[in-house]
């Protein structure tokens, strides 16, 4: 208060900070709170510590210590050490593991769409290149039918001699476009356009562009039009490449419709509704196993018999169904968790249902289910594993046919290790992404 | 009013242009509860307007709406020459030419101030980016705070954040702005730079619509203050007349209780 000015103001000086007591701090400090701070604890931590030692000394020796490498059979291997893992025969069953029946000469082609896959997304996280989502919208929905091509094979029916020459444009696009970015600083479109000066109206720019669309399509058609791989049927597809092709599509496909339907749940259109209730619900209460079945053994029963539909396609179509019932649950979740006054405030400045959906609602709510949807993308990768029961040569499937091998008779608990751990790691970095997805999102707005 | 048009509603004609709002014989209810009871209410262009009265007294449901944030059941609401119908096109049609402040704010918390302020005008009016960056960048200005625009709302103060809702608002160029408590979630000291920014906006010669407690305020800019109870305009009248001598004997208990209370 201004009355106290008569009396001079004490001036104050803080303390200085000194350092904490010795032990309070630090890894010694760590250790004498959390594993030897009191009785109970010290007995519990020693305990611990000598079950891990059991476990880990029998898990290393066999593992590590008393396994073979090198091996030609399942014999030679017990030869050089009963007691030991026989690690020589996952490496001999690993091109089965990975690629399945799908014939040796022909491998390459999965490598190859694989890297091309990673080539096409990685301009995705490079900060110089623009038009991500575009590029994404690319991945979506013109490499499928890449990827198609490359592991099916065979004569190019109607449909794939327009889309394949389309998707092998999009795919080299995307990385001139990228290089471009990278190197010049520039967009693709941007350096196109550059002969012919600054002073082009929107519409012209439109036309030109176009108009490179339509050459580069038409070389791009002429040149692959002699590119023709042998086909390699669906039923000699198998390994992780089958698991991640019913998994990949499986979780791609997930979200949009599990958007659709949980919008559609949440309509004011009562017909609409209903079927989104009716299909989520229907969906849900039936196991994945049932639905594969269905696919499996029914659908061709419904069918004319002139209509055959593959066999896979029929597993992949089930587990989409099947995914996009539970994403749509998640997002609906993440609908209601958003806070009546953004929709109005939405509304207020004149926003139609689908900009709301689009720039304001949808960014919010699958921000804050993040944890859960992938959650739900890790449960998906490892429940494609049930297509082994329906006959598909999966990874699970693999991993047993490699113990009914000739050579390696009996061989089943080093190729389910191995089967553990590429599971675990697939499973770990889409958690691990998540996470780090989650921190990103967050930075922008935090309170 | 004096100047009530008696033309048929659906028609802009040129007597009514000067209406920016026109209410007539508007019944709303909250499931059995009658929230809105014969409400009667024409708003002139440029006419500022204050809306007063106890909390579950309808005022709040009266300008939402306006902007058909909630639907009456019955009597007439026409904005700016458009009759509030079911038609969706009508709707958002009004919706683009009123703006609206809430008590919350209601700040896109995804999206930086200026993105909250040029989402509406790039996809509603279809302005190029840089044109809706530029006049946000204008508004923004005006509400004092340029250098916060490329920060997100919640890294701003209340204050803050009712300001660049304000701004938003305004990027769409409303005819009309209905603000539903704008000061009410505010801290004491953070109340001053709302309603001076409200205040110059008034000198503007901006429709507004205030639905507020700041009776100073409405003393100062109002060009007609309204009192509501129990869904029903109980009087209005000037500011000098409402605040000086109020008719109702309802009218001076709330007053009492809000300017002695």
């Amino acid at each position: 208060m201004p009355t106290e000015a008569r009396t001079p103001a004490l001036v104050f000086q803080a303390k200085p900070s000194l350092p904490p007591p010795p032990f309070t701090v630090g890894p010694v400090a760590w250790v004498r709170a959390n594993l030897f701070s009191g009785p109970v604890n010290t007995l519990l931590t020693l305990a611990s510590a000598w079950g891990l030692y059991l476990t880990l000394a029998a898990f290393l020796e066999w593992a590590w210590f008393d396994a073979v490498f090198e091996a030609n059979s399942r014999r030679e291997c017990l030869d050089k050490s009963p007691t030991g893992a026989c690690w020589a025969g996952v490496r001999a069953n690993w091109g089965r593991l990975i690629y399945g029946p799908y014939p040796l000469a022909e491998r390459w082609r999965i490598d190859f769409a694989f890297l091309a896959l990673v080539a096409w997304m990685a301009p995705l996280w490079i900060r110089a290149v623009t038009g991500k989502i575009a590029i994404a919208a690319s991945v979506v929905c013109a490499y499928p039918f890449f990827a198609g091509y490359m592991f099916l094979g065979g004569s190019r029916e109607e449909t794939m001699t327009v889309l394949f020459p389309a998707a092998v444009l999009a795919g080299v696009g995307v990385l001139v476009h990228s290089a471009c970015c990278i190197l010049a600083g520039r967009s693709l479109p941007d350096l196109l356009l550059q002969p012919f000066g600054d002073g082009i109206s929107d519409k012209s720019r439109t036309r030109i562009l176009a108009g490179f669309a339509a050459a580069s399509y038409a070389l791009a058609f002429v040149a692959t039009s002699g590119f023709a791989l042998p086909e390699v049927k669906t039923d000699r597809w198998g390994g992780l490449f089958l698991t991640l092709v019913i998994s990949g599509i499986g979780i791609t496909s997930a979200l949009p419709s599990g958007i659709l339907l949980a919008l559609g749940r949440r309509s004011t259109m009562p017909l609409i509704r209903l079927l989104c209730v009716c299909y989520i619900e229907l969906i849900r209460s039936v196991p994945l196993i049932t639905i594969l079945f269905m696919a499996k053994t029914m659908f061709p029963l419904f069918m004319p018999q002139h209509i055959v539909v593959d066999e896979l396609v029929r597993a992949i179509v089930a587990v989409c169904l099947f995914a996009a019932a539970y994403m749509a649950e998640i997002v609906r979740g993440g609908l209601q968790a958003l806070p009546k006054g953004q929709y109005e405030a939405a509304a207020a400045v004149g926003l139609n249902y689908w900009q709301t959906t689009l720039f304001i609602v949808m960014p919010q709510a699958l921000k804050a289910m993040i944890p859960n949807i992938v959650s739900n993308f890790i449960g998906l990768f490892k429940d494609t594993t049930l297509v082994a029961i329906i006959g598909l040569k999966d990874l699970m499937l693999q991993v047993d046919s490699a113990g009914k091998d000739r050579d390696w008779l009996g061989l089943f608990r080093e190729p389910y290790f191995a089967a553990t751990a590429i599971y675990f790691f697939f499973c770990y970095c889409m958690s691990k992404y998540s996470l780090h997805l989650e921190r990103k999102l967050s930075a922008g707005n935090r309170r | 009013m004096a100047d009530t048009p008696s033309a048929p509603d659906h028609i802009a004609s040129a007597k009514t242009s000067r209406v920016a709002v026109e209410m007539k014989v508007v019944n709303k209810w909250y499931g059995q509860f009658h929230v809105l009871k014969d409400v009667d209410l024409a708003v002139n262009q440029g006419e500022r307007i204050v809306i007063c009265g106890p909390s579950g007294s309808g005022k709040s449901t009266l300008i939402r709406c306006i902007n058909r944030l909630e639907q009456h059941q019955r009597g007439s609401i026409v904005v700016d020459g458009v009759e509030l119908s079911g038609d969706l096109k009508d709707i958002e049609r009004v919706r683009s030419e009123v703006g609206m402040v809430f008590q919350q704010f209601n700040l896109f918390p995804h999206l930086t101030v200026l993105e909250n302020c040029t989402l509406a005008p790039i996809w509603v009016r279809s302005m190029p980016r840089r044109e809706a960056e530029g006049i946000a960048m204008e508004y923004l200005r005006r509400v004092r705070i340029p250098e916060q625009a490329a920060k997100y709302p919640g890294q701003l103060s209340g204050g803050q954040q009712q300001r660049v809702a304000i701004a938003r608002a305004l990027c769409m160029n409303p005819k009309i702005m209905l603000f539903d408590e704008p000061t009410s979630a505010l801290d004491p000291e953070m109340i001053k730079e709302v309603l001076d920014t409200m205040v110059e906006l008034a000198s503007s010669g901006m429709t507004m619509l205030v639905v507020t407690h700041e009776m100073a305020f409405a003393r100062r800019v109002a060009d007609r203050v309204i009192f509501m109870d129990h869904g029903e305009i109980v009087e209005q009248n000037t500011p000098e007349a409402f605040f000086g001598d109020p008719r109702y004997d309802r009218t001076r208990a709330f007053l009492g209780q809000i300017l002695h209370g």
